[in-house]
């Protein structure tokens, strides 16, 4: 066991120690899934804390604890009645995370933000670290159309009131406009961008829907099935992606940048795309920095696409 | 081994919390369970066991009651600067602050958010995300923790870096601040050749960042402002772009245009104004033969010699 395992285990113990004495009779189930651990651990930590106390050690100093019926009380810990103070660390972690938020287009959400950054700021003991190390970091919240926020509080009391929504999307991979009925479920935000996460009547699946490809939406009055609700857990990706070799000239490392591609060796990758008409276009927007090459016939496609273009310009 | 030191360092805080005069060494030593060995092992431990206590921003005092006195220093913990000061979250304020922690997930900050979560909860606040949003971040850049630290401790830091044109050089910079703008993460700081500050994206390293000094090595400038060094180092003056786009085609274009005529029953003519020549020329690529650039000759220009090199 290293020595940090032992300071991560103390900072649990003197978190777990006030909380016990705030929730007097928590079953020991309940009190691990709230600390993050197995019970099994939680148990043991309890074992540890019954171990220790103030100077004396008697059954007067110690800690006393009973958990012998699954519910957990605690005497005798008052030295340990608050938690410890945050640390620079932990407020920015948490206030990063709460700017990360403030992307999401949603007015009542961002008063929120601010009103709980401010009282996590309000809780700090010693400022002036915190006020250094605030001045050196900074998150920009992605900005949103009135548009977007207007779709958004649609979607929004849709998902509150259990209803279908009627929406016009855009589909860049095939620069179509699509007309759909969706059952939303929640509002998702990656790396900055807003999405939808709904059942799709039309695919008969759950999609993710990009809130600025979104263009009309519509509250219905029709309530929504069940079935939206089965697969909530869902990972990200819902199309099934075909995995393609590309090369890529060095000036195309804003495609592994931004596409996610895998870098095998300095010039080639591997590019997962749900669609080859979104790699035919991503290859023409990428002007030469990217060649298909496990795919000849989409790398023919391709070629012929660019010479169509080229025929606009009189080439 | 692991089990008898986490005893200890509960013993020795509460003992250190508990008391209200200071406690030498001494008496430490005697009283607290957990030392007891040789006085040479008892200091040994001792030390790294302060600096645990402080690693966890445990607020140790070194002092004596008596500062007329020739006593030896003693340690006791203020309560008031350990304890966590009353808080009380709304429910929608507890629902956005567990969300805040969770979109750290395994990455960096990870750990400084779940301790202060469970500190809240320790305070009595129940934190529990409603469901009815989720957020997270699907990767941060590698670079990320060891710039953090730099940026902390002050330490200056060197590595590979890759310019927007390709070209790769070497640098060595004071790390001023790190900041997060869709969609990257960027480090604010002087470099030392140039003697300016510059802004690098992340995501543009080309080797690992190794710091290259002590700790508190600068001082970066009080008046710092990360905001206005990233506007400043992107060009955000915007021209305006004349496109023909062919009828039901590029309607995300369409919808940013200003003006929008027909020319004839297949093409519709419409401006739209751009900021960066490369992230528009490639919008408009994107688009395959339903658009053709008119105007500004600089972006037809880029538009061809791209198509020509994909047609080759």
């Amino acid at each position: 066991m290293s020595s940090n395992s032992a300071l991560t285990r103390f900072a649990r113990l003197l978190a777990l120690v006030p909380f016990l004495q705030s929730h007097q009779g928590i079953a020991t189930s309940e009190a691990a899934k709230a600390m993050g651990i197995s019970e099994d651990q939680l148990i043991s930590d309890l074992y540890l804390l019954w171990m220790c106390g103030l100077p004396g050690y008697s059954h007067l100093e110690l800690i006393d604890l009973d958990f012998e019926s699954g519910h957990i009380s605690i005497q005798n810990a008052d030295t340990l009645a608050k938690p410890l103070s945050l640390t620079s660390d932990e407020v920015l972690a948490l206030s990063m995370g709460l700017s990360l938020l403030a992307s999401l287009p949603d007015a009542e959400l961002y008063d929120d933000l601010q009103t709980a950054k401010a009282k996590i700021q309000a809780a700090v003991v010693q400022k002036s670290e915190l006020e250094q190390l605030s001045r050196q970091v900074l998150i920009i919240p992605r900005a949103s159309t009135d548009e977007m926020a207007s779709h958004y509080a649609v979607i929004e009391s849709a998902i509150t009131s259990n209803c279908q929504v009627e929406i016009e999307y855009y589909v860049p991979a095939r620069d179509e406009m699509t007309t759909r009925t969706i059952e939303p479920l929640r509002m998702r935000l990656v790396d900055g961008i807003s999405y939808v996460d709904a059942w799709c009547l039309k695919a008969e699946d759950h999609r993710l829907f990009r809130l600025d490809r979104i263009y009309r939406a519509d509250g219905l009055e029709t309530e929504m099935s069940d079935r939206a609700r089965l697969k909530l857990d869902l990972n990200l990706a819902t199309t099934p992606l075909t995995e393609y070799e590309i090369s890529l000239s060095p000036s195309g490392g804003w495609i592994v940048e931004r596409y996610g591609a895998k870098p095998i060796d300095a010039t080639t990758a591997i590019l997962a795309a749900g669609d080859p008409g979104w790699l035919l276009r991503l290859a023409l927007s990428a002007g030469g920095d990217l060649v298909v090459t496990s795919d000849p016939r989409l790398d023919q496609n391709i070629r012929a696409a660019a010479r169509l273009a080229l025929s606009n310009y009189g080439e | 081994m692991s089990a008898a030191k986490t005893e200890r360092l509960l013993n020795l805080t509460m003992a250190l919390l508990a008391t209200r005069r200071y406690l030498t060494k001494a008496e430490i030593f005697t009283r607290v369970a957990g030392y007891g060995g040789s006085t040479e092992a008892n200091d040994r431990m001792f030390e790294r066991d302060k600096d645990d206590l402080r690693e966890l921003g445990i607020p140790l005092l070194v002092g004596t009651d008596d500062p007329l006195s020739e006593q030896e220093d003693g340690y006791r913990i203020d309560p008031m600067a350990y304890s966590l000061p009353a808080i009380s979250f709304t429910a929608g304020e507890a629902s956005v602050v567990a969300l805040a922690a969770q979109i750290w997930r395994e990455l960096s900050f990870s750990n400084p958010a779940r301790s202060a979560i469970l500190k809240f909860r320790a305070a009595g606040e129940a934190l529990e995300n409603d469901d009815l949003f989720d957020a997270r971040l699907s990767e941060m850049d590698p670079a990320f923790p060891i710039i953090w630290e730099a940026v902390k401790e002050r330490r200056r830091i060197s590595f590979d870096y890759r310019r927007r044109d390709g070209l790769v050089s070497h640098r060595e910079v004071e790390p001023w601040g790190i900041l997060s703008w869709h969609p990257g993460w960027y480090l604010v700081g002087r470099d030392l050749e140039r003697d300016a500050v510059r802004v690098f994206r992340l995501s543009r390293l080309k080797s690992a960042a190794k710091t290259t000094s002590k700790a508190a090595s600068f001082e970066p400038p009080s008046n710092l402002d990360l905001r206005s060094e990233i506007e400043k180092s992107s060009n955000r003056d915007s021209e305006r772009a004349i496109l023909k786009v062919a009828k039901n085609s590029g309607t995300a274009l369409r919808r940013r245009s200003i003006v929008i005529s027909e020319v004839d029953e297949n093409w519709d003519r419409i401006e739209v104004d751009f900021d960066d020549i490369e992230d528009f020329s490639r919008e408009i690529l994107w688009l395959a033969q339903k658009v053709v650039v008119v105007a500004p000759e600089t972006l037809r220009l880029q538009v061809i010699s791209s198509l020509r090199r994909v047609a080759k």
